[in-house]
């Protein structure tokens, strides 16, 4: 009985013994684990953040990063940009950061500070030393560099391209650009009209700038005039503007129907036809069975290339005339046929008209001038008007230095036209004295042939 | 009485005697085995370092079957200090469908002389102490929602017959399901299934954290109703929110949905995209020696450095699984083996998709 007291004892004993070696042991467990708990928690990189952000104001973090901002070009400020993007950052968000593991390791551990939902920038934290508890060993850590977020990552960036007339140079806020901006030197100008854009043989070229990429505020000017506006909204990250020049040009053409004229290779057509007229066949219907041909004048203001003018007939290219007020006048390409049979005619009409211009008060000449005019014509009718005020007009001596018929061109069977060109130096004695001048006109001629003979029907002066 | 039968009756005491001894052996070791394991959890939980705390709390309150553990120590007031706040009702921001290019990528990529990427490609994954696979699938229309079969009534499927079910080459789990204290079937899902362009589960009125690809095969994630959903031209759709009500969302429009990133530890399944299409399937490991698991932040990063411009947490803990060839590829954690499921995402092969 006692033995087995005993051996129950010894039991109890060992189960006590047990019990409470599992029990030390489950403490040493537990004390371990909290030993390990407490040196996780003091060596922990996020007590450094936690402990940096605690201690860094708002504009503690706006001065340190601003330091670190950089990367912009020349046409900004890294610091104004910088503030605007931190203050857009930041604004009514609270800071916070998150551990970049990727980057993170034994030597360096990386956190990336955000507000709100933004990256503002990075913290870089190094060893300090080794914190060892109870056996655990973790590395306690401090700040090496913050950084902010490059610029360049977080803004919008656009190039900004400028075209500018050769000479002209722009400036992009505030600074004029230099010629390493140069990107081409030569870019068609696309902001013209659409007659300018068929131009084939010249165009304006442009100076292409481009720069940036730049982030903020963008103006643009030149030199000449004031602010530019951007030509829409950026498109493939380009904003692009473009300084007109300041010249422009106008032409002002007149040719007979059917002439083509082209100004700088673009063919012109009835879109640039500013009035139609047939003036010099006016009152000849009787003579003229199908008519005559129309002039055309053509008129364009506002081009940007300076206008080269051409014109062709029938594949015969012309040369014009320029008149007194800048017109450029063609005619059809004389026809040598007819300028060779008419040129007699032409040139006995014209001798008559300046001997009889010369106010010799004669009436043989205006005989010999009115017999070579068609009558019934206002021209027949201005000469022998004119008779009358010839008895006050001075004597006058002519002598021609140029004279030239020239564009003869057949118009049906029984008219042609050409032109009549000279020069002359007048000298008129009149009572008070005498008075010599020179003299440069030109006419453009109708001829109808009335009864096999050629007469005039029609002069019109050049202006 | 003989001398037998007092013999017997002095074995027979022996034996309950012996019997007696054993047990109480057991029962104290037992006992001190709990005390000292609640001694650990007293150290996570009212230890010197909040931060094992919030870990521990997140994690095993991520965890059905164990999330009662995260109360032992700690009263519900307590508790709310290390726990995330629920969000799933404060999510606002939906996918701009705009910011992804699929055709116009292999256009420019092909233009510029580029080399296809490979239909599918299965990279490990070793982020920190996570350790996984993902999934960088090129054409997003190969991906379909794989399920079980029918709701509530069937139970659930482990991944490989699902991926088999649908002929597909690799998948992993998708949507969150009805797991009572971890003894859940798959059978029945959370939230809302929605397969070709059709709610399977849940209903048109209700909002949910949806994670889903529509008819173009772009990913979305964010809060909206089955009937927004199907607006939205969703295609294949679960959702997902932690017990806690923690949204799915991981990144939106290339921004980190912060607020939903607790600080748990487990293992991760989670659905991403780039701006070119290419979807991305990630399964990282836990529960084990080699890794304890990842956060959702540890997600995020992995997405993020792949890439991703959209991203949502699918389920996660013993359910992340990721099949391959017909194989699991990954180390699933859960102690049973692979667990049934009622939804999957399924890659299908180059030629069914093109066949």
């Amino acid at each position: 009985m006692a033995k087995r007291r005993k051996k129950s004892h010894a039991w109890g004993a060992f189960l006590v013994f047990w019990t409470v070696l599992l029990l030390m042991l489950g403490c040493v467990v537990c004390f371990a684990l909290y030993q390990y708990a407490a040196v996780y928690e003091q060596t922990r990189p996020e007590k450094t953040m936690d402990a940096l952000m605690a201690e860094m104001s708002e504009s503690d973090w706006r001065e340190t990063l601003a330091a670190t901002a950089g990367g912009v070009s020349e046409f900004e400020d890294a610091r104004t940009l910088f503030d605007g993007y931190f203050d857009s950052a930041v604004a009514g968000k609270t800071l916070s950061y998150r551990r970049d593991l990727s980057r993170s390791d034994d030597t360096q551990t990386v956190f990336v500070v955000y507000a709100g939902r933004t990256r503002l920038g990075e913290v870089r934290l190094v060893p300090l030393r080794e914190e060892i508890r109870f056996g655990f060993g973790r590395t306690q850590w401090q700040l090496d560099s913050i950084t902010a977020e490059p610029l360049t990552d977080k803004l919008r960036g656009l190039t900004v391209q400028i075209d500018a007339p050769d000479g002209v140079t722009p400036i992009l806020n505030g600074i004029a650009l230099g010629t390493e901006k140069i990107a081409d030197p030569a870019v068609e100008l696309t902001d013209v009209s659409e007659l300018e854009q068929r131009f084939t043989t010249s165009r304006l070229r442009m100076v292409r700038y481009e720069a940036g990429p730049l982030y903020g505020e963008i103006t643009v000017s030149s030199a000449e005039g004031g602010e530019i506006a951007p030509i829409g909204d950026p498109e493939n990250g380009v904003l692009r503007y473009v300084i007109m020049p300041t010249t422009t040009y106008s032409f002002r053409v007149q040719a007979p129907e059917g002439v083509e004229v082209s100004v700088c290779g673009a063919v012109l057509g009835e879109e640039q036809v500013t009035q139609r007229q047939s003036s010099i066949f006016r009152k000849l219907d009787d003579y003229l069975p199908d008519g005559g041909y129309q002039t055309l004048l053509y008129e364009y203001d506002g081009l940007y290339t300076q206008p080269e003018i051409s014109a062709a007939y029938n594949g015969t290219s012309l040369t014009p005339m320029l008149s007194q007020d800048g017109t450029l006048v063609f005619f059809y390409p004389s026809d040598d046929n007819i300028s060779i049979a008419m040129h007699e005619a032409a040139e006995g009409f014209f001798d008559a008209y300046m001997y009889y211009t010369s106010y010799k008060y004669n009436g043989a000449a205006l005989n010999d001038l009115t017999n070579r005019i068609l009558p019934d014509t206002e021209l027949y009718s201005y000469v022998t008007h004119s008779y009358d005020a010839m008895i006050w007009a001075s004597a006058t001596e002519m002598n021609q230095k140029e004279l030239r018929f020239d564009n003869f061109h057949r118009v049906g069977e029984t008219c042609f036209t050409c032109t009549i060109l000279y020069k002359a130096d007048f000298t008129a004695t009149q009572w008070h004295g005498t008075e010599s001048y020179e003299r440069e006109d030109g006419y453009q001629m109708v001829f109808i042939r009335q009864n096999g003979v050629w007469l005039a029907a029609t002069m019109s002066a050049f202006e | 009485m003989d001398e037998n039968v007092k013999k017997k009756k002095r074995r027979k005491k022996r034996k309950k005697h012996v019997f007696g001894r054993l047990l109480a052996f057991l029962g104290l070791t037992l006992l001190c085995v709990i005390v000292t394991l609640l001694g650990v959890v007293w150290v996570f939980e009212k230890g010197p370092s909040p931060t094992l705390t919030g870990i521990f709390c997140n994690t095993v309150r991520e965890t059905s079957a164990i999330r009662w553990l995260s109360n032992i120590f700690l009263s519900d007031e307590e508790l709310s200090q290390y726990i995330l706040q629920s969000t799933e009702d404060m999510e606002t921001e939906q996918v701009n469908t705009s910011l992804i290019h699929i055709a116009e990528a292999r256009e420019t990529a092909a233009a510029n002389g580029e080399e296809q990427q490979p239909y599918l490609q299965v990279v490990d994954i070793a982020y920190g102490t996570c350790r996984g696979k993902l999934l960088i699938i090129r054409e997003p229309k190969s991906v379909i929602l794989g399920t079980s079969g029918r709701f509530g009534v069937d139970p659930g499927l482990q991944l490989t017959e699902m991926v088999a079910k649908y002929n597909g080459l690799a998948g992993t789990n998708a949507g969150g399901f009805i797991d009572n204290n971890g003894m859940g079937d798959g059978g029945t899902p959370t939230g809302m299934v929605l397969c070709e362009g059709e709610i399977l589960y849940g209903d048109r009125y209700t909002n949910y954290n949806v994670i889903g690809l529509d008819g173009d095969g772009i990913l979305h994630v964010g809060r909206m109703s089955g009937a927004e959903a199907l607006e939205n031209g969703m295609k294949y759709a679960v959702s997902f929110t932690t017990h806690d009500g923690i949204a799915s969302s991981l990144i939106i429009n290339g921004e980190v949905q912060t607020q939903n990133l607790g600080p748990g530890v487990n293992p991760r399944t989670a659905i991403g995209q780039r701006d070119d299409g290419t979807l991305l399937l990630l399964v990282l490991d836990g529960r084990s020696s080699k890794t304890l698991g990842a956060t959702l932040e540890n997600v995020v990063d992995i997405m993020l450095q792949y890439g991703a411009i959209n991203a949502g947490n699918l389920d996660g803990g013993s359910s992340s699984v990721m099949v391959y060839g017909g194989e699991i590829i990954n180390n699933c954690a859960s102690v049973t083996g692979p667990r049934g499921i009622p939804t999957g995402f399924i890659v299908l092969r180059e030629e069914d998709l093109h066949g």
